[in-house]
């Protein structure tokens, strides 16, 4: 018996060896290609924005020169400002509406996923041609303020923050936690902070990033309502000063990159918090 | 302890009738099972209990007070669910000590209390672990631990064992039991497994389409069901159908045998069309020899399936009765193969009789090939058994039980059976049962079964 256990292990590993030494060369060539198409562009950026940095300039001089440069600063954090209060508007707004249609509305969910992803059809430049108008009359001081851009940033997150969150509140067993938490005695408001928010921590930070990935990076809407936020000033600094364009241009490359760093491991810690039920 | 009354509840989901008017009386300090199909409405009972759900009519009340004015998390009543329902952001102790935060006690009070229960129900090392990182059953311990801690006035259990592995489920339901006891909670325990139901409660009370079938304690329900329902759905049941010769000698006529039954509350009319049950383990099977003639008050039968169920092996037999059930003792099964010519007993005292009703699902028809069917069921025919005209049926005649040759013809006894309009009393004169000599078919296989002889048969196999 011992024997006929022990045998089958090294023919297997042998079979994966042999598996593995034959990868078609297809593969190796589409994956070189495929590289190449998406990484020479980002080693030139990178090559072109330590160029011209002779000494006594230091290799970041062109890096330099955005951070010390004001307008960078004020657009930058303009920029995060903003985004920081659409995520705010966001999960105020979407947190609850997301889990009351789960727990009480399951019927309205296809309504819901259709209403999300109308921001993705609709043009940005339609929407706010559109909004723009109804924004300035009903409210001027609001229309000038830079808080309108996170109002209109909430409709174009929407799609992310609602398709994160569901995808978070329908990995738990809401109904029966929901049941659980009443039944020994707490109210929905109190199940929702202490049980339900804890348990869409991955599915909040997810929606968040996203979120933040749009707002910092939104031009059109910026520009039209003339606010001069980082994706402005990246596009006025590429048109204007080619090396500090190019050096903005990395920058908020690696910052879209952090974005999705985060975002992948968090999803990881989140999808091993999420799978109780189902682990025995 | 607190008493739990149900009245008149009436739950519908649009044309769907979830509870059709459910009384239930529970005592303080009770453990009642509701026992049913899925469907049956035994969880909305449950939920509407809990505050979950709400009746369209009806009234919940705790120790004699209407709680349906009440919301859930105001009515103290700990829940166990079916599904994982542990926080998964918190460890079995925060678990446990949810509804005691919520409670404001007193932090050293809480994680006290938490740990007396947690040891309470086997988890007393695993207090600091996520539910991740427990298995099912130790989850349900938690949660039940967790429902215990609030110190509720009643236990609400909806199939908390139903996900968990059939070792686990039997172990688990004792402990469910031994702490009701020790904590002496009224316990509302809902599930579709019969043995669950009958194995750990004061009283079952079974459920189907709405409505309470039968309620009383797991003994009562096993062997005495009340219902069609009952019988077919607890346990397994012989059914044999049969029409009533008389109500004084409580005979039975089923195909070519006269049955009689022992039980005292037998009270069909004669001519009424009744479904006799009895348990496996009721019907006796003896070795014959071949050739042999079965004993007095025996059928003759032969094996025709042997299922090996551990203790006792489950015998299909082809009987004139039909189709039968016995459980054999797996030591004198051994002695059984199929087509094997058997003795077979019914103990008379088990036999149950019952109006047969067309909520039964249909027995396989046996139907005559000889005898064509009378076309249009809908309207009730005479039918004539053994030249003796009978009244007519109910509704929607039974199917055939027996398919013999012999179906039909006329027999001896037979004319003792009922009679014109009026029954029951006519059929007064006995009939000469204990006298198979009068029987023309061909088939030897139909003596009657005198069920309230006591002569145990030899080598009777239990």
């Amino acid at each position: 018996m011992a024997q006929v256990t022990a045998t089958p292990p090294p023919a297997a590993s042998h079979r994966i060896r042999r598996a593995r030494s034959r990868v078609p060369v297809w593969h190796v060539l589409w994956l070189v290609v495929a590289a190449i198409f998406f990484l020479a562009p980002i080693y030139s950026v990178v090559q072109f924005s330590l160029e011209g940095t002779t000494p006594p300039q230091t290799i970041f001089h062109w890096y330099h020169a955005v951070f010390d440069d004001p307008m960078f600063r004020s657009s930058f954090w303009l920029s995060i400002q903003i985004s920081l209060e659409t995520v705010g508007v966001s999960l105020l707004l979407m947190v609850p509406t997301v889990f009351w249609i789960h727990l009480r509305l399951p019927r309205l969910r296809p309504v819901m996923d259709l209403i999300s992803i109308l921001p993705f059809v609709v043009p940005p430049i339609v929407l706010i041609v559109g909004l723009a108008p109804f924004l300035r009359d009903f409210s001027t001081w609001l229309f000038v303020r830079p808080e309108v851009l996170a109002l209109i940033y909430v409709v174009f997150a929407l799609p992310f923050m609602y398709r994160s969150l569901d995808a978070g509140l329908r990995a738990i067993d809401l109904r029966t936690l929901v049941e659980a938490a009443e039944s020994l005695g707490s109210s929905v408001p109190r199940t929702l902070l202490t049980v339900i928010l804890p348990n869409l921590r991955a599915a909040i930070i997810g929606g968040s990033l996203l979120t933040v990935a749009i707002s910092m990076g939104e031009f059109t809407v910026a520009s039209l309502l003339g606010f001069f936020t980082f994706p402005i000033y990246t596009y006025q600094a590429g048109t204007s000063l080619a090396y500090e364009g190019v050096a903005v241009s990395f920058l908020s490359f690696i910052l879209v990159w952090g974005a999705m760093l985060a975002l992948y491991l968090l999803g990881r810690g989140g999808s091993s918090a999420a799978g109780v039920a189902i682990r025995e | 302890m607190s008493t739990v009354q149900l009245r008149g509840l009436r739950r519908t989901y649009g044309s769907v009738v979830a509870l059709d008017h459910l009384d239930l009386n529970i005592t303080s300090g009770e453990f009642v099972s509701l026992l049913g199909p899925s469907g049956c409405g035994k969880t909305t009972a449950l939920r509407i209990v809990a505050g979950f759900d709400w009746p369209d009519s009806g009234d919940v009340l705790v120790d004699g007070h209407d709680v349906l004015g009440q919301p859930a998390n105001k009515r103290d009543m700990g829940m166990v669910f079916q599904a994982y329902s542990l926080f998964p952001n918190m460890t079995a102790q925060q678990n446990v000590e949810f509804g005691l935060r919520i409670r404001k006690q007193h932090h050293e009070q809480r994680s006290k209390r938490a740990r007396e229960l947690l040891e309470l129900v086997g988890l007393g090392s695993a207090m600091d672990r996520y539910p991740r990182q427990m298995s099912g059953g130790q989850q349900q311990r938690v949660a039940l631990a967790r429902s215990l801690a609030i110190e509720p006035k009643v236990l609400l259990l909806d199939e908390p064992l139903s996900a968990l592995d059939a070792k686990v489920r039997v172990q688990l339901r004792e402990e469910v039991r031994r702490i009701q006891l020790e904590l002496g909670i009224t316990t509302i325990y809902v599930t579709h497994d019969q043995e669950e139901a009958l194995s750990i409660s004061d009283r079952v009370a079974v459920m189907s389409a709405g409505r309470v079938e039968q309620l009383g304690t797991p003994a009562q329900i096993y062997s005495g069901p009340r219902t069609a329902f009952v019988a077919n759905f607890v346990g397994t049941m012989n059914k044999i159908e049969g029409v009533v010769v008389s109500r004084q000698d409580r005979s039975v006529r089923c195909g070519p045998v006269t049955v009689i039954v022992a039980d005292q509350s037998f009270s069909h009319a004669a001519g009424e069309t009744v479904d006799l049950y009895i348990r496996p383990e009721d019907v006796r099977v003896t070795l014959l020899a071949d050739g042999a003639r079965p004993p007095a008050g025996s059928l003759e039968g032969r094996v025709t399936s042997l299922t090996f169920l551990g203790p006792v092996t489950r015998v299909g037999l082809q009987t004139a009765l039909g189709t039968l059930l016995s459980d054999v003792s797996s030591a004198v099964a051994l002695d059984l193969a199929a087509d094997t010519p058997v003795a077979v007993e019914l103990d008379s005292s088990s036999l149950r009789s019952l109006v047969s009703a067309d909520s039964l699902q249909p027995v396989e028809a046996a139907a005559d090939p000889n005898e064509p069917e009378p076309a249009g069921d809908t309207t009730p025919e005479v039918v004539p058994i053994y030249g003796a005209p009978m009244e007519p049926l109910a509704e929607t005649p039974p199917p055939r039980p027996v398919s013999e040759p012999g179906w039909g013809e006329p027999l001896g006894d037979g004319a003792g059976g009922p009679q014109g309009p009026e029954p029951g009393e006519g059929s007064d004169e006995p009939s000469d049962s204990g006298d198979p000599s009068g029987l023309k078919a061909a088939d030897p296989a139909r003596p009657e079964v005198e069920g309230s002889s006591d002569s145990a048969p030899p080598a009777a196999s239990r």
